[in-house]
């Protein structure tokens, strides 16, 4: 049996540079930076199951740890759909104790439950203003809701989804 | 070939065995910050593996003998910890009445194989770098030799339990230990309590971050206990004692890395009968975590 030619539209090389300019645009937003705080940690060993540990997980570009300042820094690669959970679940499960964490994320904003938001690909993170230094948060509330940003914030030991803002970048 | 040699062929065939095995790739990430002697809390996290190689020289008053051994952990969960360790090779048997103690606290006696569950039941971290912890220790033995110290040694259990405190500048553990052998056609090797203590510190010279190596001195000590054993259903009279030694260890960590070496010396010796007198034991443990 003769199989049948497949004939293209014209204007499919011109929809495939669309999408992928609008799929460029629209990439998904997600944790680029971690900065882990973990108390526990006390040798070389530790540190190095710990580098590794958070090495395998999806979307990690780079972990550095540091058992003097006790943390770990993550740098993510775009589009990763990573959480701040799954880093910490890395972290108890190799036997210690996960504190705040400061973030880099980027995500898009939307208000729901009567709070600002940000969302990501793997996470919707409920935004909290600074006891402190209001700047970023005023700035944040007179961005229009949908647009997309990147926001450095602290995350409390006992959430992971609760980020207290401190600066935005549209 | 004598009795003797016969007993030394065997048990070299016996080590060769056990090399293979130890050269198979059983993964391994260990101890980690403790120290070589003395009980410490473990530090494998969730699904990782350590294996330590170890040789230990025990000198007495009728010679020195020579030992190796490999002990491997596997961290089952971040707080339970399943370990296996087994003897390479021994001149120990050449002594007519070496000394009872174990490889190290957390480790077997000579000739053992001991598997061991470690549950580290209490855990506090109280700061960067710092953490306060308590593990109870349970494990079975089988021996690798039909009679130890002329007596039929059958399989054994040991119980240990240690607390302390780990940091980047200091560490310090406390554990004590007791060790049943069951009995064997009317003989059984006597039992070992043990209690050990460990002070470490990290001085400033060596208070660099990771990945750069690790470097802390421990003091050690370990008191022993060993009960007389039975033979034919027999007391033994002249066996037994108390026996207490202090020493110092290194330990550097580099990476997945880890070297280790101490020596204890006696402090003290009650020892019953004729058996002969310890003068010393040093030990150096090579660690690989992957």
């Amino acid at each position: 049996m003769k199989n049948k030619p497949v004939h293209f539209h014209p204007r499919f090389p011109l929809l495939i540079v669309l999408m992928l300019l609008f799929g460029a645009a629209g990439s998904p937003a997600a944790l680029l930076e971690v900065e882990q705080v973990i108390w526990g940690m006390d040798c070389a060993p530790c540190a190095y199951g710990m580098q590794r540990g958070l090495e395998k997980l999806p979307g990690v570009e780079k972990v550095t740890v540091s058992l003097n300042r006790g943390n770990a820094t993550l740098m993510l690669a775009r589009g990763n759909k990573l959480s701040l959970s799954a880093i910490r679940r890395v972290v108890n499960e190799g036997g210690f104790t996960s504190k705040e964490a400061t973030v880099l994320v980027e995500g898009t904003l939307h208000a729901g439950g009567g709070h600002l938001r940000l969302r990501t690909e793997g996470a919707d993170y409920a935004l909290t203003p600074p006891a402190a230094d209001p700047v970023a948060w005023n700035k944040l509330r007179q961005t229009e809701t949908g647009a997309k940003l990147t926001i450095r914030g602290r995350l409390p030991a006992d959430s992971a989804n609760e980020i207290t803002v401190e600066d935005v970048a549209p | 070939m004598n009795r003797r040699a016969s007993r030394v062929c065997h048990a070299s065939g016996m080590s060769a065995r056990l090399w293979i095995i130890g050269l198979l790739p059983v993964c391994a990430a260990a101890e980690g910050h403790g120290p070589a002697f003395g009980l410490a809390t473990p530090t494998l996290g969730r699904g990782q593996w350590s294996s330590d190689t170890l040789v230990m020289a025990l000198g007495t008053d009728a010679g020195t003998s020579l030992m190796t051994r490999e002990w491997v952990g596997y961290g089952l969960t971040e707080d339970l910890q399943a370990t296996l360790s087994f003897p390479l090779s021994s001149t120990i048997d050449r002594q007519m009445h070496p000394p009872r103690t174990r490889f190290g606290a957390m480790m077997g006696a000579f000739g053992d194989v001991e598997a061991s569950l470690l549950w580290r039941f209490q855990r506090v971290a109280p700061d960067v770098g710092a953490r306060l912890e308590s593990t109870l220790m349970v494990g079975g033995s089988i021996p690798t030799e039909l009679r130890r110290r002329g007596v039929r040694v059958g399989p054994g259990v040991n119980v240990a339990a240690v607390t302390g405190y780990a940091s980047r500048t200091v560490y310090g553990w406390v554990g004590a230990g007791w060790q049943r052998y069951a009995e064997r056609d009317g003989d059984r090797l006597g039992d070992l309590p043990y209690v050990s203590a460990v002070f470490g510190w990290r001085p400033p010279l060596f208070q660099h971050d990771y990945p750069r190596p690790d470097w802390r001195v421990f003091a050690e000590s370990i008191a022993e206990f060993p009960r007389a054993d039975r033979r034919g259903g027999i007391t033994r009279p002249d066996d037994g004692g108390t026996r207490i030694l202090l020493g110092p260890s290194l330990l550097g960590l580099y990476g997945q890395w880890g070297v280790e070496a101490g020596v204890l010396f006696p402090v003290r010796q009650e020892m019953r009968g004729t058996q002969p007198e310890e003068r010393f034991r040093a030990k150096a443990v090579f660690t690989w975590w992957f």
